[in-house]
């Protein structure tokens, strides 16, 4: 477990790490020829956790929980993060000013031996991602929108799962695991998905 | 160039109908243009505000998610869209975030973004359209469409002008139907106008085609023709009469003329025939009375002698045929001297001068008086009474008419014989009357006759010659003679003597109508 704890997390920072040099170039180039976009590209290139701090709010935004995962119309928005403060951090702070379709947005931060169960949206460092694996039976068909960052086989991957192309944030969906989740997510996330797996027949 | 007056009528009637057909086009057309133009704009409007709701759909996600490629890709599609110029999407915080522009040649000026709204700027649309997911606002969609309103009103322009044509073409077209109902019937008229005008022939009629006002017009003129015709027939039998009569009254005048030059011819001919066979008659009746005369002298002379120196020797019957003898011859011989008298009242000269004819008149009936003494006639004679004639002859006239109202009226006791003057119609006449037998009027037309006799000569004695010379000699002074009577209550004999006598001497043989009595 932990050398693939390791390994992960290196391959993980490493390559965040060159995501962010190479995002700095582009956004000096950037600023160069189209000083329109520079505020933006620096605020990219300032914090991708923020990045997928606003993904993971968005995702709010282009997702639907069946009626019952909520107890009643006002219930929050129930974001929970394992094994990555920093990043629960940055979404505590966003959430504070974000209310989404309606609802207050509320961050967990999972400990250890916590539940992964009970959220609406469930982020997994890589570090944590033999719990979830754990966890994948109890999570199945609970109406929980799972989300890993950058996870690859053999190691399971959230139903959105974070990948960096071409120098951006991007991101994989499993249709099949939200179809069993009973979570519909926007053709308009699907369509930016870099892939998804199983089909939408439907 | 033709005044519209003498343009023909399906012309006049296509420039109605092109012009008509051209306003109401025309104001339609801009009618049209003007409510599209609002239309438009507000479909441009609404049609752009939908597709920036539309982009801002499908983009949102990339907006959210900042997939800026997504999100330029689904600009892109907007290419299908001719009048989009630009787009762009633009993020919560006002950041350009994508950007699409139709051509290079027209580049697009991606400003800062503004609230949602829509609002036309130099013929083009601009569009700022929210972006919303779920109540949050992501970002703003920026479009440019151009109206091109120019373009359009000039698409609306060549259409309407391709309907004005097309409704040309149909007025032409129209126009020859309208030919076939409207001006061709009225051409049709019009020459049969003009071939009763030229050819003046009436019973030309010209052909009814419908029941429209061309159709009465059509009526009307036939009328009109019927009643030329009728006018013309009886124009032209009248003429005829006309013509006829005059061709009579040419012929008629023809044989007048003719008739008139043979005439004079035959009137001058008979003339001289007259005078010639009167003169014969004159010379004949002279010479035979004349002639008789010396017989009828040595007849008379000697059955006096015989009876003046041998009476003793015959017995009183022989005396008495010796008497009848010498009767008879003294008969002869006055009837010899009343021939004598007309011949030569005939043949005689006439020398005219002032007659005293009471004078004359006072001779003859002193002589009278001295002939017959038995009859007691009182004789008046009015004093003064003259005339413009020849004496000689007035003598004869006053001697046989004095003597003739003696004669007849002898016989009464208290005879009475007037002499004397009187206006008869204006004019100068004289008469003779006298309180005698008279005679019957229906008679009155042998008065002047020769040898005709009202009486018998045993009644009174006379030789029939006596008027008829009178009335010769009248007759050539150029005055009438006539008479009134009744019977036994006299008679009067009237006569003129006109002061300017006829230029020719006429010889009065023929017995012109006059009243009187014949003794």
């Amino acid at each position: 477990m932990e050398p693939l704890k390791r390994t992960a997390s290196g391959s993980s920072a490493a390559r965040a790490w060159r995501a962010c040099a190479l995002a700095l170039a582009c956004a000096a180039a950037n600023v160069a020829a189209q000083p329109h976009n520079s505020a933006e590209v620096l605020r990219r290139e300032a914090s991708e956790l923020e990045l997928k701090a606003v993904h993971l709010l968005k995702f709010g935004d282009f997702v639907q929980w069946p009626a019952s995962a909520f107890g009643n119309g006002d219930a929050p928005l129930l974001i929970a993060v394992a094994g990555a403060d920093a990043l629960a951090a940055v979404l505590e702070a966003l959430a504070q000013q974000r209310r989404v379709d309606g609802r207050a947005v509320q961050v967990r931060r999972l400990r250890r031996g916590d539940a992964l169960a009970g959220a609406h949206i469930l982020f997994v460092a890589t570090g944590e991602l033999e719990r979830l694996a754990a966890a994948q039976e109890s999570l199945r068909a609970a109406a929980v929108l799972t989300v890993t960052d950058g996870s690859q086989p053999p190691q399971p991957a959230g139903i959105v799962n974070f990948v960096v192309r071409d120098n951006r944030l991007r991101f994989e969906i499993d249709a099949e695991a939200a179809e069993a989740a009973h979570l519909r997510i926007s053709s308009k996330v699907l369509a930016l998905a870099v892939s998804v797996k199983g089909a939408r027949q439907r | 160039m033709r005044r519209l007056r003498d343009a023909s009528i399906r012309v006049k009637l296509l420039g109605l109908i092109a012009l008509s057909s051209m306003l109401s086009l025309l104001v339609a057309g801009a009618v049209m243009v003007a409510y599209d133009l609002v239309i438009y704009k507000r479909n441009s409007i609404a049609s752009a505000t939908t597709l920036a709701e539309i982009v801002g759909s499908i983009s949102s996600a990339a907006l959210a998610f900042g997939d800026r490629k997504a999100a330029t890709e689904y600009l892109g599609t907007l290419r299908a869209r001719r009048d989009i110029q630009c787009a762009a999407l633009y993020t919560s915080s006002g950041q350009l975030f994508a950007s699409y522009q139709r051509s290079e040649q027209n580049p697009c000026v991606f400003g800062a973004v503004q609230k949602a709204a829509a609002l036309v700027e130099n013929d083009e649309l601009l569009v700022y359209h929210g972006v919303v997911e779920r109540g949050e606002r992501l970002g703003t969609v920026y479009l440019r469409a151009s109206l091109d309103r120019t373009a359009r009103v000039l698409r609306y322009a060549a259409t309407v002008g391709a309907v004005l044509v097309g409704a040309l073409l149909l007025g032409l077209f129209g126009s020859s139907l309208m030919r076939r109902s409207i001006s061709q019937p009225l051409m049709e008229i019009a020459g049969v106008a003009q071939a009763v005008t030229q050819r003046r022939d009436y019973s030309l009629r010209a052909v009814k085609r419908g029941e429209d006002e061309i159709g009465q017009l059509t009526d009307a003129i036939n009328q009109m023709l019927a009643q030329a015709e009728r006018g013309a027939a009886d124009l032209k039998r009248a003429n005829e009469r006309l013509l006829s009569e005059i061709e009579e009254h040419l012929r008629a005048r023809d044989e007048v003329s003719a008739l008139n030059a043979t005439l004079e011819q035959r009137v001058a001919e008979r003339t001289q025939q007259l005078e010639m066979s009167n003169k014969e008659l004159q010379s004949f009746s002279y010479s035979v009375s004349h002639d008789l005369r010396t017989p009828l002298r040595a007849i008379e002379g000697f059955s006096s002698a015989l009876l003046r120196n041998h009476a003793s020797q015959l017995d009183t019957r022989g005396q008495d045929y010796l008497q009848r003898v010498r009767a008879a011859t003294q008969r002869m011989s006055l009837l010899i001297d009343d021939l004598l008298s007309l011949a030569r009242t005939a043949r005689a000269e006439m020398k005219r001068r002032e007659v005293d004819l009471s004078d004359l008149a006072q001779k003859s009936a002193r002589e009278l008086q001295e002939a017959h003494p038995e009859r007691q006639v009182e004789f008046v004679i009015h004093p003064e009474l003259k005339a413009d004639a020849d004496p000689q002859l007035m003598r004869v006239v006053l001697d046989n008419l004095l003597g003739n109202a003696a004669k007849f009226s002898g016989k009464k006791p208290d005879a009475r014989v007037e002499f004397g003057h009187t206006l008869h119609n204006g004019s100068d006449t004289f008469f003779v009357r006298d309180n005698g037998v008279g005679f019957d009027m229906n008679y009155a037309g042998k008065l002047f006759g020769v040898f005709q006799r009202l009486h018998s000569s045993a009644e009174f004695e006379g030789t029939g010659i006596g008027l008829a010379n009178v009335h010769r000699v009248i007759a050539r002074h150029g005055g009438t003679i006539w008479a009134d009577s009744e019977p036994g209550r006299g008679a009067t004999f009237f006569f003129t003597l006109p002061a300017t006598p006829p230029t020719g001497d006429v010889h009065a043989e023929n017995h012109p109508a006059g009243r009187g009595q014949p003794r």
